[in-house]
């Protein structure tokens, strides 16, 4: 009797190879039974057990996977979560947030960074004005307010989660710390997607910080870096006409894009404030404008993809 | 006269009230004689819902109810970090429900009342099975419900756990299951489903169901009144197939809100 060795086949569902080059292991007939599926709390994802649950989801009696939210479907290989569209912040450590204390208690800080619960900010997390380093001391503590106050927006980053689903923050790099000479906007936490920067220089001479979490702090563009010593300073510095202005335009771009529900990154700000050169300031608050807005950046952000492919 | 204080000090001979019956509300037909009802549907149909998620921009889920006459809307908070420091495993759910002044025939008071707690309570229990309150850890959920306009109080309490549920849903908390509600009253021996104002009058009992559909669950029942025993289940039959319509509502409203932002 003879034996032959086949030499080892790749298996033939291996036609989906996503940007990092891992390969999709379901076969093409079960993926399209997770695209681009919406559902809502209590329906039936999935009756194969074969699947592993993710956040979203939950099992009963019989083993069936069903939703507990309302959002879309997304599959990782075997993993299946539902990702519901409007809901609170859930951060991961790295993430750069925007915050506001809201209580300053013993050796920290509570920050609302629009999740579940208030994130800590630990006093040994922050940098001490002139950048000495050392302990920090009984008497750092009873200064805490000199630092941040009650109301007093800054930009963190997430250094650590906690059981409950709280997060700590820290502020230990010259880049974060109080926010001033800007204006802030919220919108919806699913619309920022995380970038190699959050800090940006927009074209119209204003800075821009989106935090992961939703919140955005747009400001006035400085060019020398703030002096060690005026880190946590509360005073405003002049702001000219020309320059409110421009800040106001993009606060009021933002929240066009944000009503309509489109990704926030530099790019759409800054074709949605070119779209928005056609009008007063005061005016894309308006509904109809904000649709004339918003479908330009569109059409400009197909274009551009188009033009990428090509 | 000296008498103890602390004792009431009622009036010595008691007067029966005089229970004046109105004549005209006897003559209003509730059905005629096809079993028709006076806006023209059947006894066991419900009025149409209209319901739309996320009318109020600053909460974090919201929804607006509307069958004819009842009009009811409801913001979800939350949740977010309790301010009590008190711990719990287990995240809190505060309902309050509330009666705009203009709502009722007769005009409310703007403070909380008896009823308006009462109902609340009503509302906290027929929602609180249904969300996974074991996930939130020291959080807090608070659901605001204002109803704008009461036509029956049965099925203004039906209506405000729906439209609740649906807020939840759209705040995008995590639920076991949405939960549908639907009221029935019984008069003269007849069971008329989601009945209004003027039906409710005339009623010798009602019943409130408030029903999971997809996980087959009833989470609250509320019964008042009178009523046969038989009559009773059949109402409850009838409660639980017309929540899983009135699901059907509220699926649709929910998947259209999702849809409306993914496109």
């Amino acid at each position: 009797m003879t034996f032959q060795f086949l030499s080892p086949k790749p298996h033939s569902y291996t036609d989906k190879v996503d940007a990092d080059g891992d390969i999709d292991m379901l076969l093409k007939t079960e993926r399209e039974n997770f695209e681009t599926k919406v559902v809502t709390p209590g329906e039936l994802v999935t009756h194969a057990t074969q699947y592993m649950g993710g956040h979203g989801t939950y099992t009963n009696e019989t083993n069936e996977r069903l939703s507990s939210v309302a959002g879309v479907v997304d599959r990782v290989n075997k993993l299946i979560s539902i990702r519901p569209l409007h809901t609170r912040y859930t951060g991961e450590i790295g993430d750069l947030v925007i915050g506001r204390i809201t209580e300053v208690s013993q050796r920290r800080w509570k920050v609302d960074i629009n999740s579940r619960q208030d994130a800590v900010l630990l006093l040994s997390a922050i940098n001490l004005p002139g950048g000495v380093q050392r302990r920090k001391t009984e008497a750092d503590e009873l200064q805490m307010r000199k630092f941040f106050s009650e109301g007093d927006l800054l930009v963190a980053e997430v250094q650590g989660t906690f059981q409950d689903g709280s997060f700590s923050l820290h502020t230990r790099i010259l880049k974060y710390g109080k926010l001033r000479n800007g204006s802030f906007v919220i919108v919806p936490p699913a619309l920022v997607q995380r970038c190699k920067t959050h800090f940006h220089t927009l074209p119209c001479g204003v800075n821009l910080t989106l935090g992961l979490n939703g919140y955005i702090w747009v400001s006035k563009h400085t060019t020398q870096t703030v002096e060690e010593f005026a880190i946590y300073s509360n005073e405003n510095e002049e702001i000219d006409q020309e320059n409110r202005e421009a800040i106001a335009r993009v606060c009021n771009s933002i929240s066009a894009l944000s009503r309509h529900f489109m990704c926030i990154n530099d790019k759409t700000i800054v074709l949605a404030y070119e779209a928005s050169l056609n009008f007063p300031v005061k005016d894309l608050l308006k509904l109809d404008v904000m649709v004339i807005i918003t479908n330009e950046v569109n059409e400009k952000m197909t274009s551009l993809k188009a033009g990428m492919r090509r | 006269m000296a008498g103890d204080r602390r004792r009431i000090q009622g009036p010595e001979v008691t007067v029966a009230p005089i229970i004046i019956k109105s004549s005209d509300k006897e003559k209003i037909q509730l059905k005629d004689v096809s079993g028709q009802r006076r806006d023209g549907r059947n006894l066991e149909d419900i009025r149409p819902i209209f319901l739309k998620t996320g009318l109020i921009s600053q909460a974090n889920g919201s929804a607006y109810i509307e069958l004819r006459r009842t009009k009811i809307a409801c913001g979800v908070y939350g949740p977010r970090q309790t301010k009590i420091p008190s711990f719990s495993g287990k995240g809190n759910l505060n309902c309050e429900i509330k009666f705009t002044p203009f709502s009722c025939l007769k005009r409310r008071q703007p403070y909380r009342d008896a009823q308006e707690k009462e109902l609340s309570q009503l509302v906290f229990e027929a929602l609180a099975p249904s969300i996974r309150l074991d996930l939130l850890p020291k959080s807090t959920i608070d659901i605001y419900i204002s109803v704008l306009e009461n036509d029956g109080m049965a099925s203004c309490l039906a209506a405000a756990i729906t439209c609740a549920s649906v807020a939840v849903a759209d705040a995008g908390i995590e639920m076991l299951d949405q939960v549908a509600a639907c009221s029935a009253s019984y008069i003269d021996g007849d069971i008329y489903m989601d009945s209004d104002l003027v039906e409710e009058q005339r009623e010798s009992g009602s019943l409130v169901l408030s029903y999971m559909p997809s996980l087959n669950e009833v989470t609250h029942i509320l019964q008042s009144g009178e009523v046969e025993v038989s009559l009773t289940t059949q109402a409850i039959e009838q409660c639980t197939d017309t929540c899983s319509k009135i699901y059907s509502v509220m699926n649709h409203s929910l998947l259209e809100s999702v849809k409306n932002r993914i496109q």
